[in-house]
C-alpha cells in the first residue's frame, strides 16, 4: 500500500536517525574537504599543464571506454533477453549472465591477472600459442580494452534487463497492431529503452572515471595516468592532503553530475507493466555475428586463464609443488586479514539493514528516492577519496584496518540500502501490526514477526557487505601499506607487480571461490526474500 | 543458514586467532620500516630480524614500505600512530638525504661506532648507517636482446622501442637515481631531448623497484633499470647467466644504501643497535646473497657469482645541495614530460 500523501516526507525519529548515521559515512569526506580545502590549490591546480592533461585524458579514457561498452553491451543485451530458442550459439545467455555479474562481484585485479595470463608480452597467447605476437598491454589503448571487457556487462545487465520484463511486449504489441518494424523501434522501443541505456552508460562511465587497479596494473606509468592515481600520488609520494582534496573536488563535481544524470535517467524510468512474452522466434534479429563474437570472447578470456594456469602449475620452472609452497602462509595470513575485515563489514551491513528494515516503515515512493539518493553519494566518491578523508580526521594511531572497515561500509551502502527499500516496498505491514493489535508488546512483535520477515535482506545485505569488502583495492591498498598483513586482493596486486603468478594464482584461486560463495549467498537471500514477500503478498490478499 | 552462520563463527575465530598474537608482540619488539625487496621472504630483513633476536631477544617486525622513497614518505605518517610508529627506517641511499632532511623524520644524532664505506669516497651522513652498495645499470635478457645498449644515449635507438621498464621518481630510489644519472651525464639542457627521445623506448615506469624487475624476468620486457649485481642472483639461484648488465664506458651512478633511527623512535638505544647491526660481519657476509648488493667492508668475501661481474669504471654522483636545489623542480619537469 503506497503512503497516502507522496509528497510530503514524513520521517519518524528513528528515520532520522537512520539518516544521520547514513551520513555518517559522508561527513568524513565533508569534514575533509572543509578543512584541507583551498580555493589557492584548486586555482593553481586547475591552470596546471600536467592535472589539464591528466584530466582530459582521463574523461577521454572513461568516455572511450564506456562507449565501447555501449557498442558491445547493447547487442550482448538483445542477446541475453531473447527467447533461447532464437539463438544459434548454446550457452550464449549463460556466457552473457557471466560477463554481467563481473563488473559487480569480481574483483577488477582478478580480471586484471586473467588478462595478463592470457594476453601478457609473455602470456598464454606470445608465450605458449604460435600466434603473432600480441603487444596489448601497458597502453592507454589497453586500459580502455579492459574496462570494455570488464565492464560492458553492465549494459547486459540493466538494458537486458529492461529489454527482458517489460519492453518486448509493448514491441510485440505494436507489431500486432500492425506497426512496421521501424516504427515499432523509433516510437516504442528506443523510447522505452534510452532510461536504461541512460543508467548503463552513467554506471559504467563512473566505473572507469574512477578505475584504479586497472590504470595502475595495466598502464605504461606516467604516460597513462588518471585522476584517481594522480590523487593516490599526491598522498603517496609526497602526503601533500591540499593537492589530494583539490583533485578529489573535481573528482566530486564529474562524479555528482554523473550520478544526477543517473537519478534523471532513473526518474524517466517509468515503470511500465510486465510482461511474460517474448518476441516470436521468426521475428527476430539473430545477431548471429555477435553470438559468436561474445562466445569467443568469453573462451578466450576464462578458457585462456584455465589453460595458461594449468600450463604455469605444471609447466616448466618453479611450481606450486615446488619453492613456492612456502608461499601459502602468508596467502593464509592475507585471507585471514580479508575474512577479518568483511566479517567487520558483514557486521556492519547486517546491523544497518535490521535498522532499515526496521524502522522503514515510510514506503512512499519519496522517501525510497531519497533514501536511494543518500545512499548512493559514496558512488560518486572514488574509495579512495574516502580512504584519504577518514585519514586526516581519524588520530593516527587508529589501526588502518579499522579504516578499511569504514571504507568498505560507507562503499556497502549504495548496494545494501535499495535491498532493503525493495524489502520495505513489498512489506505488509499490516502483517506486523496485527500481533501489536493482538496485544503483543514493540519486543515481541519485532522479534517474532518483524525480525523473521526481514531475515533474507539482512542475511543478504551482510553478505553483499562481505562480497564487496572481500574484493575490494583501493583503501585496503593505501592503508594497506600501513599494515603489516596485506588483504587477499593486494596480495593478488602485489603478485602480479612481483610476476610470481604462482603465489598469484593461488590468491585468486581463494578470492573467485569466496567471491562465488557470496555472489551465491546474496542471490540465494534476495530470491528467497522475493519469495517471502510474494508469499507476504498472498497471504495479505487473501486477509483482506 | 547453518552454513553462513558455520562460515561466520569461523570469521570470528580467524578475527581472534590474528589479534591475539599481535598484541602480546607489541611490548617487547622493535618496528622496522622497510622498503619491500628487503623485507621479503628472500630479502636481507628475515635473516637481520632473526639474527638480531638471536643476538639481543629483541623481535623485529617489519612493515613493508614500498619503494624506497615511498617508505620515507610513509615512514611520515607515522609520527603520531603509537601502535605502529617504527624506530628504524632501512633504505635511505645517498640520494634521498635531502628528502629525509626535509620531512624530519631521522634523528639526525650521530651514531657512533659505525664503520665507513671503504670503497668509494661518497657517504652518508653520520646519522645514517651504511650496509652495502651497487651501481645503477641496465639489465638485459641476452635471450631476448642480442645487442644490447652501450650508453644511455643509444637507448634512444629506435630498435629499443617498447623494451624498458624503468621506475618512477618520486616513489622509488632507483627511479629518483636515474634520473639523476641523466642529468650527471647530459646535464640540465640536456635531459628534456633526452627524455623526449626515449619515451617510445619505455614499456611502462612502475612505481617500484620490485614490480618492474618482476615484470622484466617475467619476460613481459628485454630490459629494466636494476643494479650491475642484479644478474648475480640468477647465477646464484637460477644457474643461469641469460641476465646481464650493460656496462656504459660514460660512467654509471651510485647507490649507497643506509638506516638510521627514527626522530620519533620509542626505543632510541636497541634502534642504534639495529642499525649498526647491519654492518656486522654475518650480516656484511650475507648481503651480496640476499639484498644482492655489494657489501661495505672490502674485507667481506665476495661469492662466486660476484666474480664475474663487472664493475664501472667512472661513476657519478649528484652533489646533496644540488638534489635538494633542484630535485623537485627536475621531478616536475620530469612529470610534465612524461604525461605527455
Amino acid at each position: 500500500m503506497e503512503s497516502s500523501d507522496e509528497s510530503v516526507i514524513r520521517l519518524s525519529t528513528g528515520q532520522w536517525a537512520l539518516l544521520g548515521f547514513v551520513g555518517l559515512i559522508v561527513f568524513p569526506v565533508s569534514f575533509s574537504f572543509l578543512s584541507h580545502f583551498s580555493f589557492e590549490e584548486f586555482s593553481e591546480l586547475l591552470g596546471s599543464e600536467r592535472f589539464q592533461l591528466i584530466f582530459f585524458r582521463t574523461l577521454r579514457q572513461a568516455s572511450i571506454s564506456t562507449a565501447g561498452c555501449l557498442i558491445l553491451g547493447l547487442p550482448g543485451a538483445w542477446l541475453y533477453a531473447q527467447h533461447k530458442s532464437a539463438l544459434s550459439v548454446p550457452g550464449i545467455q549463460t556466457m552473457l549472465r557471466v560477463f554481467s555479474i563481473i563488473p559487480f562481484c569480481v574483483p577488477p585485479i582478478v580480471f586484471v591477472f586473467c588478462v595478463v595470463l592470457v594476453f601478457g608480452n609473455n602470456g598464454l597467447i606470445n608465450r605458449w600459442l604460435a600466434l603473432p605476437k600480441i603487444s596489448f598491454l601497458y597502453s592507454q589503448w589497453s586500459i580502455i580494452g579492459v574496462h570494455v571487457i570488464y565492464d560492458f556487462g553492465i549494459c547486459v545487465r540493466f538494458v537486458g534487463q529492461a529489454l527482458r520484463e517489460s519492453i518486448f511486449g509493448h514491441v510485440h504489441s505494436s507489431r500486432i497492431l500492425g506497426a512496421s518494424r521501424l516504427q515499432s523501434f523509433f516510437t516504442v522501443l528506443l523510447p522505452l529503452i534510452v532510461p536504461s541505456v541512460a543508467h548503463a552508460a552513467s554506471v559504467t562511465f563512473l566505473f572507469c572515471f574512477t578505475s584504479f587497479v586497472i590504470v595502475m596494473s595495466l598502464g605504461s606509468g606516467p604516460r597513462d595516468i588518471s585522476l584517481e592515481v594522480m590523487i593516490y600520488e599526491a598522498i603517496r609520494n609526497g602526503y601533500d592532503i591540499t593537492r589530494a582534496s583539490a583533485l578529489g573536488a573535481v573528482q566530486l563535481v564529474v562524479g555528482f553530475v554523473i550520478i544526477g544524470s543517473y537519478s534523471m535517467a532513473l526518474r524517466k524510468n517509468i515503470p511500465i507493466q510486465r510482461y511474460s512474452m517474448t518476441l516470436r522466434k521468426d521475428s527476430m534479429i539473430h545477431l548471429g555475428l555477435w553470438q559468436w563474437g561474445f562466445a569467443l570472447l568469453f573462451v578466450v578470456l576464462f578458457g585462456g586463464s584455465a589453460l595458461a594456469f594449468i600450463l604455469r602449475i605444471f609447466g616448466k620452472g618453479p611450481n606450486l609443488f615446488g619453492s613456492n609452497l612456502i608461499a601459502i602462509v602468508p596467502i593464509l595470513r592475507s585471507l585471514g586479514k580479508s575474512l577479518l575485515i568483511g566479517g567487520s563489514t558483514a557486521m556492519f551491513c547486517g546491523f544497518l539493514s535490521t535498522l532499515l528494515c526496521s524502522i522503514g516503515i515510510q514506503r512512499s515512493r519519496l522517501y525510497r528516492s531519497v533514501m536511494n539518493s543518500w545512499a548512493s553519494i559514496p558512488l560518486a566518491i572514488s574509495p579512495l577519496m574516502i580512504t584519504l578523508s577518514l585519514i586526516t580526521i581519524f588520530p593516527r594511531n587508529i589501526p588502518g584496518t579499522v579504516l578499511v572497515v569504514l571504507v568498505h561500509c560507507g562503499l556497502s551502502l549504495p548496494f545494501i540500502v535499495p535491498i532493503c527499500m525493495q524489502y520495505i516496498q513489498n512489506i505488509q505491514e499490516n502483517l506486523v501490526q496485527a500481533p501489536r493489535n493482538l496485544g503483543a508488546n514493540w519486543v515481541q512483535s519485532f522479534f517474532h514477526v518483524r525480525l523473521p520477515q526481514a531475515r533474507s535482506p539482512i542475511w543478504a545485505s551482510a553478505s553483499m557487505g562481505m562480497l564487496l569488502s572481500i574484493g575490494e583495492f583501493n583503501a585496503a591498498f593505501y592503508l594497506g601499506a600501513r599494515e603489516r598483513v596485506p588483504t587477499l586482493s593486494v596480495y593478488l596486486y602485489q603478485s602480479i607487480g612481483r610476476y610470481r603468478f604462482e603465489e598469484g594464482m593461488v590468491a585468486m584461486l581463494l578470492l573467485v571461490l569466496f567471491v562465488v560463495l557470496f555472489t551465491s549467498f546474496v542471490e540465494r537471500f534476495r530470491s528467497r526474500g522475493s519469495r517471502i514477500s510474494a508469499y507476504v503478498q498472498y497471504k495479505a490478499n487473501s486477509l483482506t | 543458514m547453518k552454513l553462513y552462520m558455520f562460515f561466520l563463527i569461523g570469521v570470528i575465530f580467524v578475527n581472534f586467532l590474528f589479534a591475539a598474537p599481535q598484541k602480546e608482540a607489541e611490548n617487547k619488539e622493535l618496528i622496522v620500516l622497510a622498503y619491500d625487496s628487503f623485507v621479503a621472504d628472500w630479502g636481507l630483513g628475515p635473516l637481520v630480524a632473526e639474527q638480531f633476536e638471536a643476538e639481543t631477544s629483541i623481535k623485529v617486525q617489519y612493515i613493508n614500505g614500498g619503494d624506497s622513497i615511498a617508505t620515507v614518505v610513509l615512514a611520515q605518517q607515522y609520527a603520531e600512530d603509537d601502535m605502529n610508529r617504527p624506530d628504524v627506517i632501512v633504505g635511505v641511499d645517498n640520494n634521498m638525504i635531502s628528502l629525509v632532511n626535509s620531512l624530519d623524520i631521522l634523528s639526525t644524532d650521530p651514531i657512533e661506532g659505525q664503520k665507513k664505506i671503504e670503497v668509494t669516497e661518497d657517504s652518508l651522513p653520520s646519522y645514517l648507517v651504511p650496509f652495502d652498495y651497487g651501481y645503477f645499470s641496465i639489465v638485459y635478457n641476452s635471450e631476448m636482446l642480442t645487442e644490447p645498449p652501450s650508453s644511455l644515449q643509444e637507448l634512444t635507438d629506435p630498435r629499443f622501442l617498447d623494451s624498458l621498464v624503468l621506475m618512477h621518481p618520486s616513489s622509488s630510489g632507483p627511479g629518483a637515481s636515474f634520473l639523476y644519472w641523466t642529468i650527471a651525464e647530459f646535464g640540465e639542457e640536456g635531459i628534456a631531448d633526452f627524455w623526449s627521445a626515449l619515451k617510445p623506448s619505455i614499456l611502462s615506469v612502475t612505481d617500484s623497484w620490485e614490480t618492474g624487475y618482476g615484470m622484466f624476468i617475467a619476460g613481459e620486457a628485454p630490459m629494466v633499470l636494476s643494479y650491475t649485481s642484479s644478474p648475480a642472483y640468477h647465477i646464484e639461484y637460477e644457474q643461469t647467466d641469460i641476465y646481464k648488465t650493460a656496462i656504459f664506458p660514460s660512467g654509471h651512478y651510485i647507490h649507497i644504501e643506509g638506516a638510521g633511527v627514527t626522530s620519533y623512535a620509542r626505543d632510541v638505544q636497541n634502534a642504534r643497535e639495529f642499525v649498526l647491526f647491519l654492518q656486522t660481519e654475518a650480516i656484511q657476509q650475507a648481503v651480496p646473497l640476499t639484498n644482492i648488493m655489494y657489501p661495505i667492508s672490502t674485507e667481506t668475501e665476495l661469492p662466486a657469482s660476484f666474480q664475474s661481474l663487472e664493475k664501472p669504471s667512472e661513476v657519478y654522483v649528484l652533489e646533496d645541495s644540488m638534489i635538494e636545489e633542484k630535485g623537485q623542480q627536475w621531478l616536475d619537469e620530469w612529470n610534465l614530460l612524461m604525461s605527455q
